[in-house]
């Protein structure tokens, strides 16, 4: 008896309040978005191959490279997960029954996809070419559909918010008897400064983007020079939230990989208190950092100074995890299966996008790099690329939790290798392209870019393939996939220790925190 | 009879929701006090130009109310369930007042032809930054009185709990809580309240 069947029916699945369903029904939500933005991708990428653009028309490429950020951010990138694997695995890793609040957590998706749903109707109904970040006076002025895009945007985040305060309030009071602060899961570390990060930060972007709506659907002029108003006020709220906004996507990955690592090496991990500190650091240290968006628009040298050290500050965080992974790696007996392969693209990503972004916290050189290819290729690499794998890490490791059926290991590498190489040869190129010059956001360049242009939509086509491999080898191993065990990896961790899938009540007989998360004796 | 485990729970939740609260006025605080800085002539006009008496009995009624729900959450703890639900019912009349008199405060300002986008009129000096100064006292204002309805909703779901006796002295955590949040809204308007109708240059 799973939470699949228990109860049966649409409806039951529809207004569910199991943390599970709802953890699924976002799953294939952000899967779907995940498709539509990777789709725009695709053809911004295909477009480029030409430097004059022949596929589609310069204004049609402004929207395109809009809609792609609007989805892969807010609709692919905060939620996926948070609010996926986060609600499936939150209460199971902390021995709970359910999180604090089902029906807000019901109707926090729900409110997502509405959100979302307003979202394409800006994109259908005219579209949107101001780029994700709605700069003022441009998003304000703009005749494409800026108004609903926002006010979309605004909607999700309030789901956003409804679930960290869900996620934060089951951390604080659900956990199991016996689980102390100082024992939770990485993970749920994770997800707990996560919250913190959608609390806090998220009420601050609806704001700029009510802003922005009424702005331009009444003419106020808040952030017109024309009235008084002021562009760059608009860069500090906006980006207040959308620095931060990184790190909801990327915090809840480093947790996947912290649980990865530890189960792939049979470990507890290295350095688990030097791991929550950097979680946490990084959380608050995130809010920050937001001036470095503009160093170039208008901004004290002393500013930029101290944005920069700050922005610095986060690498030490991050470097303090990357070593506490490969400390735990290292000399333990790794089982190397599809989940561990893609952490490894996850590190090798991280440090690299990261190191870039050493870089470009650099104002000297950031003045050079603005707005060019290079912060297109450290956000990807960083962001996405750790986004992404992490995601793909946590939906293999997590796969026979959630199905009890165990998907094909030689499909699973083979999709990993096309993805993880398909991401680096799209976004290496780039780099080199923002180096010499490439701005972001445009539909043409000089002819002799051409050749790393093609070589990053090769990247690109190879990404997308590995991609629509992976979830079609998986749903099919949902179907004819063998049967998994209740714990095919061999983890320590609570959620393991539920039958696969879970029964809808969580676990067969009422948990009880006898071992820790990271238990394995002395095997290592 | 809500559970230890619902009270804690539903604890954290408030003091979050405060805080992303706080998080989404300090936005509109953020933007006031730098376009403040920019054109402190313009506010000054501004600040001049509403009403103080309006907001000054405002703020009388605002912090009244809160006495009002802070000695019904001390009755409650007595179990003095009259006093307690007429105090609840003397907040959700302040609450109307204040409502009332910033809807008035709003209908002549826009009759003045001080309305918010558009072209903005303000009287004896409508110089730069001016629309900035409506824009937000507008904006400001009216999230304020979202959240005041917001509490009134809550306030009148305890009036009737303490009503149909399902909220006694036993189980007053509800009323603790709406109680806490009404707190946070009176707190915001203590600082929209010099903001908009003392704050002269």
């Amino acid at each position: 008896m799973s939470f699949w069947t228990e109860p049966r029916g649409v409806k039951s699945w529809l207004l569910t309040r199991d943390h599970k369903r709802i953890g699924v029904m976002y799953l294939v939500a952000v899967l779907v978005f995940l498709l539509l933005g990777g789709t725009f991708a695709l053809i911004l990428r295909l477009s480029l191959v030409e430097p004059d653009n022949a596929l589609v028309s310069p204004h049609t490429y402004d929207k395109l490279f809009t809609h792609h950020g609007i989805v892969m951010v807010w609709l692919f990138m905060i939620p996926s997960i948070p609010s996926a694997f986060g609600n499936i695995m939150l209460p199971l890793m902390i021995g709970a029954r359910d999180v604090a609040f089902p029906r807000i957590n019901l109707a926090s998706f729900w409110i997502f996809i509405a959100g979302a749903i307003v979202v394409l109707v800006a994109l259908v109904a005219g579209g949107v070419d101001t780029g994700w970040t709605f700069y003022t006076p441009y998003s304000t002025s703009t005749p494409t559909a800026t108004t609903c895009a926002a006010i979309g945007v605004f909607v999700t985040g309030v789901s956003s918010i409804l679930t960290g305060i869900n996620f934060i309030a089951t951390v604080h009071t659900m956990r199991v008897e016996g689980l102390r602060w100082r024992d939770l899961p990485l993970f749920v570390w994770a997800i707990y400064a996560t919250s913190i990060i959608l609390v806090l930060a998220t009420p601050v972007l609806g704001l700029a983007l009510l802003l922005v709506a009424a702005d331009h659907a009444w003419a106020l002029g808040l952030f017109d020079p024309n009235t008084g108003g002021d562009p760059v006020l608009f860069e500090h709220i906006f980006w207040f939230y959308s620095h931060p906004a990184v790190y909801i996507m990327i915090l809840p990955g480093m947790g996947v990989v912290s649980e990865v690592v530890s189960t792939a090496s049979h470990r507890k991990p290295a350095w688990y208190g030097a791991i929550v500190f950097a979680t946490i650091g990084i959380a608050l240290v995130g809010f920050l950092t937001w001036g470095h968006h503009m160093f170039v628009a208008g901004m004290s040298t002393f500013d930029v100074g101290v944005f920069g050290i700050l922005s610095m500050l986060v690498a030490i965080f991050s470097a303090i995890k990357v070593f506490a992974w490969t400390s735990t790696m290292y000399g333990g007996s790794i089982t190397i299966a599809t989940p561990i392969l893609y952490v490894f693209t996850f590190i090798f990503l991280f440090v690299f996008g990261g190191m870039s972004g050493v870089a470009v916290a650099t104002s000297s050189l950031d003045v050079h790099w603005h707005d060019t290819y290079f912060v297109v290729a450290h956000f990807h690499f960083i962001m996405v690329g750790g986004t992404m794998t992490a995601f793909l890490a946590a939906l293999h490791y997590w796969f026979p939790k959630l199905t009890g059926k165990m998907y094909s290991e030689t499909w699973g590498r083979l999709g990993c290798a096309a993805v993880s190489l398909g991401f680096i040869v799209t976004f290496t190129p780039q780099f080199l392209l923002g180096n010499a010059g490439m701005p972001r956001r445009y539909a043409t360049y000089p002819a002799h870019f051409q050749w790393l242009h093609v070589v990053s939509t090769v990247g690109a086509c190879l990404l997308a393939g590995g991609l629509v491999v992976t979830l079609v080898y998986l749903i099919a191993a949902i179907k004819n996939g063998k049967p998994a065990g209740a714990n095919p990896w061999r983890s320590a961790s609570f959620e393991w220790r539920s039958p696969s899938p879970p029964p809808p009540e969580n676990f067969a007989e009422p948990p009880r925190w006898d071992r820790g998360a990271y238990d394995y004796g002395d095997a290592a | 009879m809500t559970s230890l485990a619902q009270v804690r729970r539903f604890r954290v939740a408030v003091w979050t929701v405060i805080a992303s609260e706080a998080l989404l006025f300090s936005g509109l605080f953020g933007l006031y006090w730098s376009y403040r800085d920019e054109y402190p002539r313009a506010f000054d006009a501004g600040v001049r130009i509403d009403i103080a008496w309006m907001g000054g009995v405002n703020t009388f009624v605002l912090l009244t109310s809160s006495f009002a729900i802070a000695w019904a959450v001390h009755a409650m703890r007595h179990a003095r369930t009259r006093v307690v639900a007429r105090c609840l019912v003397a907040v959700l009349l302040l609450g109307g007042v204040f409502l009332a008199l910033k809807i008035a405060e709003w209908t002549v300002h826009i009759s003045e032809g001080v309305v918010p986008g558009g072209a903005y009129y303000t009287g004896p000096w409508n110089g730069r930054g001016s629309s900035l100064f409506f824009t937000l006292y507008y904006f400001m204002t009216g999230l304020h009185a979202l959240h005041v309805i917001a509490g009134m909703v809550l306030i009148a779901w305890v009036a009737l709990r303490v009503r149909a006796r399902t909220l006694t002295g036993d189980d007053p955590h509800a009323l603790e809580l709406v109680a806490l949040y009404w707190h946070f809204v009176d707190a915001i308007w203590v600082f929209l309240w010099p903001m908009f109708y003392l704050m002269r240059a």
